[in-house]
């Protein structure tokens, strides 16, 4: 009889398979593939970063900023295939925590966790300020006197925070759901009004805009500009637990988000730097990029549509980076990096409500310290930007690092990941090396004190979970396969 | 590779499967992927290496089907000879029904579904009716139906059906049991419901031969 029917007939001792998953707890494969696509792209806020991303890009890469994006998407997408080395055998709810750690073990793993903790975070709180800063430049269009209320932009920002808190508690299906509606909308409008803009320009003038190479440090600086409008790309791989088939969609969704958003980002950019050439502008000089297309084509609605589709856009992206913290957050307690009462969940939903509630009360504090010092909405983005791009690249960093050693574990080596993991980290070294001189060096010392503030959280964090290192296991929390699917199981 | 897997055992891992089977590396993981995909091969909760998945029971369900004792054989060749309709010989097996020989000249019509919703065929009301007995749960019927069910069939000995599962086909079930009273499984003809116009006297015959293959039947 074959090896194989002699393993049916008295199969081998399943001892090692658990019977019910770590991460259980969490509302187990009811998410579809559209919702974990929802997860992926929302965490980018692609309409949002559309309009706005090319003009910041473009301070370094002049009128050939789309060189610049492509070469970002490059990186982008290198990024990707090291992460789905993972998302492929793995799923987890720890996204870049969990990845980490079981590659390179606990310390690197803390560290690349606390890194995506502040990335997914500060995004989070940008998003908030970004959807509170549209919708009253929405309302104010109707109602100029808005714009004199005191203390409005708070209101908005935290009665948007006490909405995503609602939403999230409704349930990851409910979550993701109104998150796909929401962006898909966003990004339906964004491509119509970028058609349209492209149609107008042209219209109003026939020359070709051109569109010439940068120059490989105008190149490489506007790249990093641009990197930052594309991750959270990989922030399904927090639906591992909930995902109906995480192995398959998880990889698949984080590839499509990066082709998807990286072509809509061309897209954009070629439209932008189009349309300002069509009336004599460069890209580089705008500021509000939303509002001057707006004044280039001439009608007033498509002003108003643009602020629509981004307040929409950071909407969703708030809900889905908070959902993508919370996740983190719970995976880590799970493992002992973090107090057990976060990974509390809620009894009929299943979502981990304790760990939203904290989150969205950091978020609070974090968006109140500048504005009631009186930032702005749009300063306070800028000044999370930072945070938020150095937290992700580091991760991602981690990740690439990770990937080798990972492929060795699980006993799948492979030259040709190897190759691309050590080119995508040396790569984003560079990158993130580039990126802190040109920001501290610009910005000043607002900028250079959040990033030291934000890094001194951090380590603080990473002091604590270390203290506790005799109890953590990071890493372990998964969603390992159960004893039912095992043979003999 | 399952092959493999089963020889090397739980944590076999992809890069052994590779050298084994003498396949380059892409190749394995790819295959190895699939395997997961399908649940076939599950991963070892460390990562290391695999195992082997519980779906592979279903590809030996395919080989149990080739192992019948010669005296079942003959009993099915000779009824498939005189009645010259889908003769089937299945399997109750943990509640499911599964197809333990199918009429290899005229093959079952919807065997998934078949297999899947059992309240629609004869065959599958036979193992709902006993499940009913039984007290147990009836999938796909409401316990009214299944005593409905359960009442025809003490009365008549078998059970029929025309135009339930497929329009224009009917089925006629006859239990086949081991001992006194346990239903291991059933013999059913699947024909166009034009020639199921007597189904007593098809059950009489039937009936005959479930009686003569139950103590060669090894379920």
């Amino acid at each position: 009889m074959s090896a194989l029917l002699q393993a049916i007939a008295s199969p081998p001792s399943s001892e090692e398979f658990a019977p019910t998953s770590r991460v259980g707890g969490l509302r187990r494969r009811s998410v579809g593939l559209p919702g974990t696509f929802a997860q992926s792209i929302a965490a980018v806020a692609p309409s949002a970063s559309a309009m706005t991303m090319p003009a910041i890009a473009a301070q370094a890469a002049g009128q050939g900023t789309v060189w610049a994006v492509a070469v970002a998407v490059g990186l982008c997408l290198l990024v990707a295939s090291c992460v789905n080395q993972f998302t492929r055998r793995m799923s987890a709810t720890g996204s870049l925590y969990t990845f980490v750690a079981r590659a390179l073990g606990p310390v690197p793993g803390r560290v690349a966790g606390v890194m995506i903790l502040i990335g997914y975070g500060s995004v989070a709180a940008l998003s908030a300020a970004g959807a509170a800063n549209s919708l009253i430049a929405l309302g104010s269009r109707f109602q100029p006197r808005l714009l004199a209320i005191p203390l409005l932009p708070v209101a908005v920002a935290i009665s948007g925070l006490v909405l995503v808190l609602l939403i999230l508690a409704a349930g990851i299906r409910v979550s993701t759901g109104i998150t796909l509606v929401v962006e898909s909308v966003s990004i339906a409008l964004v491509l119509f009004l970028l058609a349209g803009l492209v149609i107008v320009s042209s219209h109003q003038s026939t020359a070709p805009a051109p569109m010439p190479l940068p120059d490989l440090s105008g190149l490489g600086a506007g790249a990093v500009l641009a990197v930052p409008a594309m991750v959270g790309f990989e922030s399904a791989s927090t639906l591992g637990a909930e995902s109906t088939r995480p192995l398959r969609h998880v990889p698949k969704v984080i590839l499509i988000t990066v082709v998807a958003s990286g072509a809509l980002y061309l897209v954009s950019t070629a439209g932008e730097t189009i349309g300002f050439a069509s009336v004599g502008q460069r890209l580089a000089t705008s500021t509000d990029p939303a509002q001057d297309l707006a004044g280039i084509s001439g009608m007033p609605v498509v002003g108003l549509l643009l602020e629509a589709s981004i307040a929409a856009s950071f909407f969703g992206c708030a809900i889905a980076n908070v959902t993508a913290v919370v996740r983190v957050l719970y995976t880590m307690a799970l493992d002992g990096d973090a107090p057990m009462t976060i990974a509390r969940l809620a009894p009929r939903r299943r979502t981990p409500v304790v760990a939203a509630v904290l989150v969205s009360s950091v978020i609070v504090v974090v968006l109140l310290v500048p504005l009631v010092s009186g930032y702005s909405l749009t300063g306070t983005m800028q000044l999370l930007l930072l945070p938020a791009s150095t937290g992700f690249m580091v991760a991602y960093l981690l990740l690439a690092a990770a990937t080798p050693s990972f492929l060795r574990h699980v006993g799948e080596p492979s030259t040709r990941a190897t190759v691309i993991a050590v080119v995508t980290a040396a790569l984003l070294g560079v990158a993130l090396v580039s990126y802190l001189t040109g920001q501290l060096s610009r910005a000043g010392w607002p900028a250079t004190a959040v990033l030291l503030v934000v890094l001194g959280l951090a380590s603080g964090l990473l002091l604590l979970q270390s203290r506790r290192s005799g109890r953590s296991r990071p890493g372990t929390a998964y969603d390992q396969p159960t004893a039912d699917e095992v043979l003999g199981g | 590779m399952l092959e493999e897997v089963a020889r090397l055992g739980p944590g076999a891992t992809a890069a052994a499967l590779s050298s084994r089977l003498s396949l380059p590396r892409a190749t394995t993981y790819r295959l190895v992927n699939l395997l997961v995909d399908e649940g076939y091969l599950v991963r070892m909760p460390d990562l290391h290496g695999f195992t082997l998945g519980r779906k592979v029971v279903e590809l030996a369900h395919l080989a149990v089907s080739s192992e019948l004792a010669p005296s079942v054989a003959e009993e099915l060749r000779t009824l498939r000879s005189f009645l010259r309709a889908g003769v089937h010989l299945l399997r109750y097996d943990g509640g499911r029904v599964t197809i333990a020989d199918e009429d290899p000249d005229f093959p079952a019509l919807d065997l998934p579904r078949l297999e899947r919703d059992p309240s629609r065929s004869a065959a599958g009301r036979l193992l709902l009716a006993e499940r009913r007995r039984a007290g147990l749960a009836t999938e796909g019927m409401t316990e009214a139906e299944a005593d409905h069910v359960l009442r025809s069939f003490d009365r008549d000995g078998f059970l029929s059906q025309s135009g339930g599962f497929v329009v224009g086909f009917g089925c006629v079930a006859v239990p086949i049991r081991r001992g006194l009273h346990e239903m291991v499984g059933c013999v059913a003809v699947s024909a166009p419901s034009s020639r199921l116009t007597s189904p007593d006297h098809l059950a009489l015959r039937l009936h005959g031969a479930a009686e003569r293959m139950a103590p060669a039947l090894l379920w």
